[in-house]
């Protein structure tokens, strides 16, 4: 029945459940397990660096090229052992066709799976086909989303314009608000969905509060962790179901590609694999390739965005010309006291805002020499953008007044330059309004 | 997948539900309204598997057929019954045949039982208003053996809950709440 493993061309630990004399469902020995992976060694004890570093990377075998080879490839040679992989449905761990995986899709994701603490995780061709496919394979016909009313605008937009069509509610519900979001929560809801700092005004949510309601009310929970990488917070052990990022930000961390990622358990996260086979936001080998060197320097690049941020915001807070400064790690922030308890590392991103509303901000944007104007974050590079005409655009005025996002509202992610150059560059930019 | 069935997930959940019992409890529920005469309007409500709840948006009608005083729209009461024995009978089949590694070309399950209506109308006391028989038949064609189609036909009936509810009976509870 089992071929020997030099026949298997994926997880060799992932085999066949039927056995002779199988005659009914109770007969049947196969157990879920972490992966798949083409290595299956424990990085639970290693630290963040250890892990980003060396967590599902392969050394080519063939030439002893050190890192993971480019498998540029669309398809894969099939034997016996793959066709009876698609015949019993544990195609997830075998080579077959590189939307289904590949071995520079499956390093990637043990790396990130090792990063999390999760038993699993897959990669996307963006963060949107992330929260798309997780969210269809999480739902039912007529199910209820309870999430939060500040979320990134991409993600507003299909809970918005795309799930009713496909007969699925959404209630918005303020992200610190535990007792609202818990009387939100209806017979047909099936998920909550919140952002762990949510955009631009970095509210920090209590993710282990959210799970004990979702726990109780028997819903799923699904993060999404881009502000907070696992460095800065591991989503799954504050008991996150299904944490998302879109890895075009923190995780890859240059500015370089677009890709997404999800982390969980095995069990949830094959559930999600055939969404990524239906709608086919599969990422692409040589992608892979760059995100897998990205994201080995996530930690180093995380404690230089701290770094930087904490600096600049510290500097920020002191202008005459900054209404407000957010950032969780400034005594300030109306959630530091959380931040303190759940934050390995506060991240690199900072909202502020600036007197003169718009306008000004708009101003200031121009004087900048350091941060790029443009949108999305998580660079090396600092970049710098207004909520209003970016991020936001799809809400109305109104709508952003009662986030809190005010006019002169500046969202900043600070990267990794050093913070003396940051300041210098801000203080001639507010000097010239 | 052989018989659009995955043998591997299947294999999971029986782990998982040996791992944590919990996991394998399921509860149903239906809400029916009336609508007039013997028409009624039927929808699920949400179900649980294990922990997790799963949203339920279905609905369909029942009626009875103009012979017993409705309007014919729609399936009766009884052919419900009926079509839930045998669709669970088959999905019993299917998983089996999956199992057994038995790759089915075409399944067809017919479910059939008479009914005296005189016991329903209580004009002879002494008639059942139960079913007092129903007969099931299962056509199938695969590339199973004769032996291996009877095993799976025993093990369908043997492991099927809605069979085993009618055959073994089943205790029902009620409440009446008068508004």
């Amino acid at each position: 029945m089992r071929e020997n493993n030099t026949s298997i061309k994926g997880d060799q630990r992932a085999q066949s459940a039927l056995t002779e004399g199988v005659r009914w469902a109770s007969d049947l020995t196969r157990a879920r397990q972490a992966g798949p992976s083409l290595s299956h060694k424990d990085w639970s004890q290693a630290g963040f660096s250890t892990a980003a570093v060396h967590a599902g990377t392969m050394d080519d075998e063939a030439t002893g090229a050190v890192g993971t080879p480019i498998y540029q490839t669309s398809t894969f040679l099939l034997g016996d052992e793959q066709y009876r992989s698609v015949e019993e449905g544990y195609a997830r761990d075998r080579f077959i066709y590189t939307r289904y995986g590949n071995p520079n899709q499956w390093a990637l994701q043990t790396k990130l799976a090792a990063l999390e603490g999760a038993e699993s995780a897959l990669v996307f061709s963006s963060g949107m086909a992330a929260i798309t496919a997780t969210v269809m394979a999480l739902l039912d016909k007529g199910a209820h989303i309870v999430a939060s009313n500040e979320l990134y605008g991409g993600t507003y937009n299909l809970f918005n314009q795309e799930m009713p069509t496909m007969g699925i509610s959404v209630s918005y519900v303020d992200p610190r608000d535990y007792e609202a979001i818990e009387a939100a929560i209806r017979p047909e809801t099936q998920m909550m969905y919140f952002e762990a700092l949510t955009n631009p005004l970095l509210k920090l949510v209590d993710v282990r509060r959210l799970a004990d309601i979702a726990e109780r009310k028997q819903v799923r929970l699904v993060i999404d962790g881009t502000f907070l990488p696992p460095v800065c917070c591991r989503m799954i052990e504050q008991g996150a179901d299904i944490v998302i990022h879109s890895a075009s930000k923190y995780l890859n961390g240059h500015s370089d590609l677009i890709a997404g990622a999800i982390m969980g358990s095995r069990k949830l996260v094959d559930m999600v694999w055939p969404r990524l086979l239906a709608f086919g936001g599969s990422l692409d080998p040589h992608a892979c390739f760059m995100f897998e060197r990205g994201l080995k320097t996530l930690a180093i690049r995380m404690a230089a965005h701290e770094r930087s941020a904490l600096s600049l915001a510290s500097y920020l807070e002191k202008h005459p010309l900054v209404k407000r400064v957010y950032y969780p790690l400034l005594s300030t922030h109306p959630d530091h006291d959380l931040a303190q308890r759940v934050l390995r590392n506060g991240g690199g991103m900072i909202a502020f805002e600036i007197s003169g509303g718009d306008t000004a901000a708009l101003e200031l944007l121009k004087h900048l020499k350091i941060p790029k104007q443009a949108t999305s974050l998580g660079g090396v590079e600092s970049l710098v953008s207004l909520p209003y005409n970016t991020s936001h655009a799809g809400y109305t005025s109104k709508q952003r007044l009662d986030m809190g996002i005010n006019p002169g509202c500046v969202r900043l992610s600070v990267g990794i330059e050093d913070p003396e150059d940051l300041i210098a560059d801000f203080d001639q930019a507010l000097k010239a309004l | 997948m052989r018989n659009g069935i995955s043998v591997t997930g299947l294999s999971e959940f029986v782990d998982e539900i040996k791992q944590n019992a919990e996991e394998g409890i399921a509860a149903y529920g239906v809400e029916l309204n009336w609508q007039s005469g013997t028409r009624s309007k039927v929808k699920t409500l949400p179900m649980t598997i294990g922990t997790h709840r799963i949203s339920r948006d279905f609905s369909w009608e029942i009626d009875e057929p103009r012979q017993l005083l409705g309007c014919n729209h729609a399936p009766n009461p009884q052919e419900y019954l009926l079509s839930g024995v045998g669709a669970c009978i088959m999905v019993g089949f299917a998983v089996g045949a999956s199992v057994m590694e038995i790759q089915l070309e075409t399944l067809k399950v017919t479910v059939q039982g008479e009914l005296n209506l005189a016991g329903f109308l209580n004009i002879t006391p002494d008639v059942p208003v139960s079913f007092t028989e129903l007969k099931y038949c299962i056509e199938v064609a695969g590339n199973g053996t004769p032996e291996q189609f009877e095993q799976l036909r025993q093990t369908a009936l043997k492991q099927s809950p809605n069979a085993m509810t009618i055959m073994n009976q089943v205790s029902v509870v009620g409440d009446l709440i008068i508004k």
